[in-house]
Formats: C-alpha cells, structure tokens, sequence
C-alpha cells in the first residue's frame, strides 16, 4: 500500500460512516420528498468540510446536494453519485420505522439498500480525503440527487445544468461488485378508451374490460434483442400500478355508466442492444390483434408517467456498458481485492444489473462511469452488511484518490498511477 | 273546481320560485342549501320547515303543510339541486332564464321538478292537509336521507308518494336497484430486477382477470321485461399499484393490490343479496382454479373519500306492484288535468333512485315531474305548471 493510500486509510472511521448512514435512514425521503434529506446532507457536508456545498433545485422545493472538494484543475474530476428517494412501501412490510438498527452485523433502515449506505460510504471515502490532505488534482465532486426513481431527473437535470464529470462511481447496490453493465429502463403509460356510453341497451365497451385483453397481449409481447447468456432476465417487464374511471380524470363513472378511460403503468427493462424505438415496435406489434378487435390502446412514452397522478419515470434510463478493461473498472476491482483479498465480480452483477442508475445518463452525458455499493438487493432494500459498508468507504476513497491524487510511493518501492 | 281555478297565481308563485331555487343551486354549501331551500319551502306555505343533519355535512330539509298529518308526501332530490351547479366541467354556477316559455339553462330540469313539488305544496298550503315534503341528500349515495327520513317516520309512514323528478310527465312506475361492489386483489410484489428470481403475484393481472370474468357474465334470475339485461354488473373504476393507497409511482415493483369498483344493476323481483351472491360464486371459482387469486369483496357503505365514493347504501328496486296505488292516483288527476293519459312505464338506467327506499317500507311511490330526461338544461314552463296542478290534486286525494 503507497503512502497515499495509508493516509487515505488512517482517516476512514467505520462508527463514523454507521452514524451517518443512521442519520440518513431517519430521515424519510421518497421520491418527491427528498427536501428534507437535501438539506440535511448539505449541513453534514458543510460540517465535514468540503470545500463548496451547494443546493441545485430541480423541481420548486426539491433540490439536488452537491459537495465538491476542490482539486487544482490538472487531473480529471471525479463523482460520487447517489440518489436521495428511496422506495416506496409494499403491502406486506410492517409500518415504516425510522429508527434503523443494527443486529448480527446488518444494518436494517428504510431506504439503506437503495442506497443510503452507499451514499454513506461515499461522503465519508470523500471526507477520508479531504481529511488525507493530499492535494487533490482534480475536483471530488458528491451528489446527492433527486427523483432517480423517476427516472433520474435529478441527474439529468444536474447534466443539463453543465455539471458532467469526468468519472463516476454510484454506489448503487451492487454487494460490493464492480458493475459496469446494468439495464435501461423505459417506463410509459398504456391507455384504453372507449366512446362515451350511448346509454341504450346494447353493452357498451368498458375500458377496464378492455384492458385485460391489453394485459394478455402485453404478456406474449416478443422483443427484438440479442440474448445474452449474462443477463438471462432480459428484458423484463412489470405492470406496475392501473387507474381508470370515467374520463382520463380517472374518477369513477356515473352510477351505472361503464368505465371510458383506463391506464396501466408498465416499467421494461432493456437488453442492451434494445432501443425505445425497438421496444415500442414490440410492442405495437403484439398490440396489433387486440387493435384490429376494436381496443382503441395507445403507448404514452416518457415524460408522460411523470404527470400526475402518476408520478413515476418520466425520462428514459439509458444503459450503461463500461468496458471491462477500463482504468475505472481496473481500479476498482483491484482496490476491492487490496482490501478484501477476494477478487469481485467485475462486468454484470445479478440482479443489479436488470436495474436502471443514474450511471447511464452519466455514461451518455460522456462521462466514465461504473457501479460499486456496500448493499445487495434484497427483496425490500432494508439492509447492508456492515463489513460491506466499510469495504466501500475504502475501496471509494482509494479509487476517487487513485485518480484526483498525485502518484504515491508504495512502502515495497515503485509508484501507483 | 277547475284545473285553472284552482292554480294559484303560477307565473307570479313560479317567478320567485325559480328565483329562490336558483339561489339554491348558488348555495356555498350543504347547510347553506338546505337552509336557502328551507326558506322556499316556508314562502311556499309550509309551517313546519326543519333542515335536518343526516349525517356530518349532509342536510334534509323536511317540511309540512298547517293540518294534521296527511297520508301523502312529496319528495325532491336536495343534491341534485344544489349539485346542478357545481356537477359540470367547466364549474359555472347554475343558472337559469326564463324566456319563450321556457326554463333553460344549466340545472334547469332539477329545478323545474322542485318548482312543481313547490307549486303543489303552495296550493295546498290553506287547505289544512298536513301534506308532507322532504327535499333529499343523498340520492347519489345510495339514498341516505331518504333513508333517515323513512327511519324518522317510525309508524307514520306516508301511504303515496311521488317523487318530483323529470319524467317529461311521465309516471314512472318501476325503477332498478343498484348496489356497489369493490372487488379487491391482493398480490406479492417485488421489484423488476428479481421477478425472475423471487416469487411475485401481479394484482393488477389478478383484478382483471376477475374483471373479464364478471363483466362477461350473465346473471341468472327472473328478469324484468322493463329492464333486460338485468342484472348487470359495469365496471365504472379501477385503482392498482402498492400497498392498500394503490401507490403508483414505482411501477418497478409488481402491484401488490388492485381492485375495482363496480355497480351492480338488478330489476324488480331480485334482491341485490342474490346477486352479490352470484359474483361470489364466479370469484369463488377463479379462485379455486388459481390460489394466487386471494380476493375480497365489499358491499355498501364503501368508503366515500378517494378513490371510490361509493355508495352508503345500496338503493333498492321498486316494484311495479307497490307503485301501483300512487300511480292509478297521478294516473288519474294527469288525465284531468291534460286531457290524456299519461304514459305509464318504468324509470330508464340502471337504478338509484330515491324511490326504491320509499317502496320498501310499503311506501306506494312513483316518479312524476316536469321535464325530459333525455334533454337536459330545458323545460317548458307550462309543463312545471301542469305538473304543479297535477301533484296538488293527488295531494287533495285525487281532486283535479
């Protein structure tokens, strides 16, 4: 290990990293109430002294955090990524508990997996280097985004406001693996209409009624891709939430009238050499029979699951497909088996890979960009090993200092990149 | 005495009542109506006004004639009143003209029928009767002050009553009944990236399928010439997504809970228990053949906040036989007063009236007022008139 990386070391203190993962877990912050949880992480950030602390509002009262410790402008900057909204509540959960706890060496709290540990780590691998002192060639830049669940508004907004590393790392839950691929994600509404009912005797058409053979045809869509033996889930689709009623203002119908508007929310994740354009040709084509019947069905694309009542992904999640053999991805796997002594799963990850990330509108904004989080997908993302959480504090921190740091002298002689 | 003669002086009486009724449909709220409708009620001649609370935030406004108390009653529809002005897209407040004989606008036709009821009460207002008029909340909820009122009656019970309601003069005879049912399935969810790995159930996929097996459905039962294809069941609304708040904004994870709201339409003759049962039946089966289809039902009183404002009652069907009294009895002053026969036949739709409830208790009940269902925002002014003269003489007991 170089000097650089002991002083790295030597400023990374576990109970500090739990502490501020607590302090996150308490703080609820789904998606479209990450205000509270903003402004919070920038006070902390403030307190651990970063050198620029700033909110960038992306919604009124809904900001971005960015903490940026200054480099010298001669090496390339570099972020940490992670997004503030965590999921929503199934049904079959006790009742939301903010008070996170640890037991048997797992750290339990809403919101830990996806990804509040990882954005613990990453604050404190970044604190670790600012309190290092090294001089940092490049700007270390931490980001605590919005709405990623949304589709990362957060971070495309943060991209469109000029804000684009050079290099990334979100600590999405990958357990601790260096993943470099994952999925894109397209999210869009599927709507039924049918006429206004005539009243007579004759049946009208009811949309809800319509909508389940829209469902069945959704079931035996085919999709246009290469298989790949790596990602044999590709691509997948869940019909997540349905509304309908009367109008598209979806309230119930008159007394006895049948329903003339209904709506599915359908979330596909692509292979990926699919393309929203492919996806949709997909499906237009096993929609067709279901047309030619009569169903009047149209495929509402993004932004348009964002509007109300919705709320869900209104932009398209790009795929990211970091080469394996990039310096990142090198640095990463190398720094994770430094400190383990095992070598990580380098490439796909499984299942975090069938996931989107703010990685892939980095990756298509140009900058490099892979996935590494202490945390694994569990069925609720409640949980984080804490041996895992203080694995990536390390390995963030040494990777970020590989790259904004002056080449350091390993004690055995030689020099680091 | 003369259908003429015995009018009071209906252009001036109709003038301010239409005036008053259209301050009605401008109430600020609930309590407001009631109390401006109060108010007509009293000008019209009643001296014993009440707004009753039915439940927090829902009015009667019941009313009697000076005498002891008359067999008969006059029933209105409050809701329908006031929500003419509010039930529209583009939210303009009732309001109506009078011109060319005619009352137009928006609201125009609840108006007209209370108008008549108002007419008929003013005539009789001297003739110490005790007539009795109750202006109802409620009928899109299933009932519920016509309901109150009914369990207010206790032992006195009217013998008639009609329902001031547009029937273009018609008698209506026979309505539906209708009942609610929110049908909801419960799933497994899991986010997208491990449905291949975890067990999950798709609500949403469940709810439909239960969806196309209703709506496709025949129900059994005797049928009603007057209304075929009942019973029927229509699907009017669908919510799925997570947790019993149907969350919508991650549909990543498969939707846990998904159910539907659905009217249930029956006929004369088959009680909305005998259906519900038979949707039982058909839930019960898919249920049998697919043990992720884990369902419950529910009936009346639903829930009348979002998503569903249901019903809290199911409106029960009138049958034809109970109706029969009061509508020989209208049947008969029409013919004096118009010089024809009225046309006789059940209420159109699929059910929900106020007087299903009325002909339960042994109440016999028509529909009977001014104006076309069919044409809404018009009704001629001499119909409201004639209407007037006609529910007036039922109320003497058939005098024209």
């Amino acid at each position: 290990m170089t000097d650089r990386a002991e002083a790295i070391m030597r400023h990374i203190d576990d109970d500090e990293t739990i502490e501020l993962t607590f302090d996150m877990c308490r703080i609820p912050s789904f998606s479209g109430e990450e205000v509270a949880c903003a402004r919070w992480l920038a006070g902390r950030m403030e307190q651990l002294g970063f050198d620029e602390v700033y909110l960038q509002e992306v919604e009124p009262g809904r900001p971005n955090v960015i903490g940026v410790l200054k480099g010298d402008g001669t090496g390339p900057s570099f972020m940490f990524n992670g997004h503030l909204d965590i999921d929503p509540f199934p049904a079959d959960q006790t009742e939301p508990d903010w008070r996170p706890s640890i037991k048997d060496g797992m750290l339990y709290g809403l919101g830990v997996g996806n990804m509040k540990g990882g954005n613990a780590a990453m604050v404190m691998a970044a604190t670790a280097l600012k309190r290092s002192g090294l001089p940092l060639t490049g700007d270390v830049i931490v980001a605590g985004v919005v709405g990623e669940l949304q589709g990362g508004i957060g971070t495309r907004h943060m991209i469109d406001q000029g804000l684009v590393p050079d290099i990334a790392i979100v600590p999405e839950p990958t357990n601790n693996n260096v993943r470099t691929i994952h999925a894109g994600v397209l999210e869009f509404l599927l709507h039924v209409t049918v006429p206004a009912s005539t009243g007579g005797r004759d049946r009208p058409a009811n949309a809800i009624r319509q909508m389940h053979d829209v469902m069945e045809a959704l079931k035996s869509v085919r999709y246009t891709y290469t298989p790949r033996e790596d990602l044999p889930a590709l691509p997948a689709m869940v019909v997540g939430a349905a509304m309908g009623g009367r109008t598209s203002d979806y309230l119930p119908s008159p007394i006895g009238e049948d329903a003339g508007h209904c709506t599915l929310a359908v979330d596909v994740r692509l292979a990926p050499d699919m393309t929203v354009d492919s996806v949709c040709a997909d499906l237009e084509r096993a929609l067709a029979p279901v047309r030619d019947a009569g169903v009047d069905c149209r495929i509402d694309l993004p932004p348009a699951a964002y509007a109300a009542p919705f709320r869900a992904m209104g932009l398209f999640m790009p795929p990211n497909d970091l080469p394996t053999d990039d310096p990142l991805a090198q640095s990463t796997f190398r720094w994770h088996r430094e400190i383990t002594g095992e070598d990580p799963q380098l490439g796909v990850y499984i299942p975090g890979s069938y996931a989107g990330a703010d990685s892939g509108h980095l990756a298509q904004a140009g900058t490099r960009c892979l996935n590494y989080g202490p945390t694994h997908h569990t069925r609720w993302h409640n949980e984080c090993r804490l041996s895992n959480l203080s694995t990536a504090t390390r390995v963030l921190a040494q990777v970020a200092g590989e790259f904004c740091t002056r080449a350091g002298t390993r004690r055995n002689g030689g020099t680091q990149a | 005495m003369s259908a003429a003669a015995n009018r009071v002086d209906t252009a001036g009486v109709l003038n301010r009542l239409l005036a008053e009724l259209t301050d009605v449909a401008h109430a600020a709220g609930p309590r407001d109506a009631a109390e401006r409708l109060a108010a007509a009620v009293r000008d019209a001649g009643a001296d014993s006004v009440d707004v009753v609370e039915v439940e927090a935030g829902h009015f009667n406004v019941v009313g009697r004639t000076p005498g002891p108390s008359d067999p008969r009653l006059l029933v209105t529809d409050l809701d329908a009143l006031r929500m003419s002005a509010v039930d529209t897209a583009d939210d303009e407040p009732a309001s109506v003209t009078v011109s060319d004989g005619f009352v137009r606008g928006r609201g125009a036709e609840a108006i007209g029928a209370t108008a008549a009821s108002l007419l008929a009460l003013s005539a009789r207002a001297d003739a110490g009767s005790g007539l009795r008029f109750l202006a109802a909340t409620g009928s899109h909820e299933g009932g519920t002050g016509a309901r109150h009122f009914l369990d207010g009656c206790g032992s006195d019970l009217p013998a008639q009553a009609v329902v001031c309601s547009p029937t273009g003069l018609a008698v209506h005879n026979a309505e539906a009944g209708i009942t609610q049912l929110v049908i909801t399935l419960k799933g497994r969810a899991v986010w997208v990236g491990q449905s291949s790995l975890l067990p999950w159930v798709n609500a949403i996929d469940k709810v439909l399928t239960a969806v196309a097996r209703l709506h496709d459905s025949t129900f059994d039962g005797p049928g009603h010439a007057d209304y075929p294809g009942l019973p029927s069941l229509t699907v009017t609304a669908i919510r799925g997504g997570l947790t019993e708040e149907f969350n919508t904004w991650r549909p990543a994870i498969v939707a846990d809970h998904a159910a539907v709201l659905c009217d249930l339409s029956h006929p004369p003759g088959v009680p909305a228990d005998e259906v519900v049962a038979q949707v039982r039946t058909r839930l019960d089966d898919l249920a049998a053949h697919d043990e992720e289809f884990d369902y419950e039902l529910a009936t009346p009183p639903l829930t009348r906040r979002d998503p569903w404002h249901g019903l809290a009652l199911a409106a029960p069907p009138l049958d034809p036989s109970t109706a029969a009294d009061a509508a020989a009895a209208i049947a008969d002053v029409h013919e004096a007063v118009v010089g024809e026969a009225p046309r006789v036949v059940a209420r159109p739709g699929r059910g929900g009236g106020l007087a299903g409830h009325l002909g339960a208790e042994g109440v016999s009940c028509v529909g009977y007022g001014p104006g076309d269902p069919e044409r809404p925002g018009s009704v001629e002014v001499s119909e409201i008139q004639r209407a007037g003269d006609v529910l007036a003489g039922w109320s003497r007991g058939g005098t024209p």
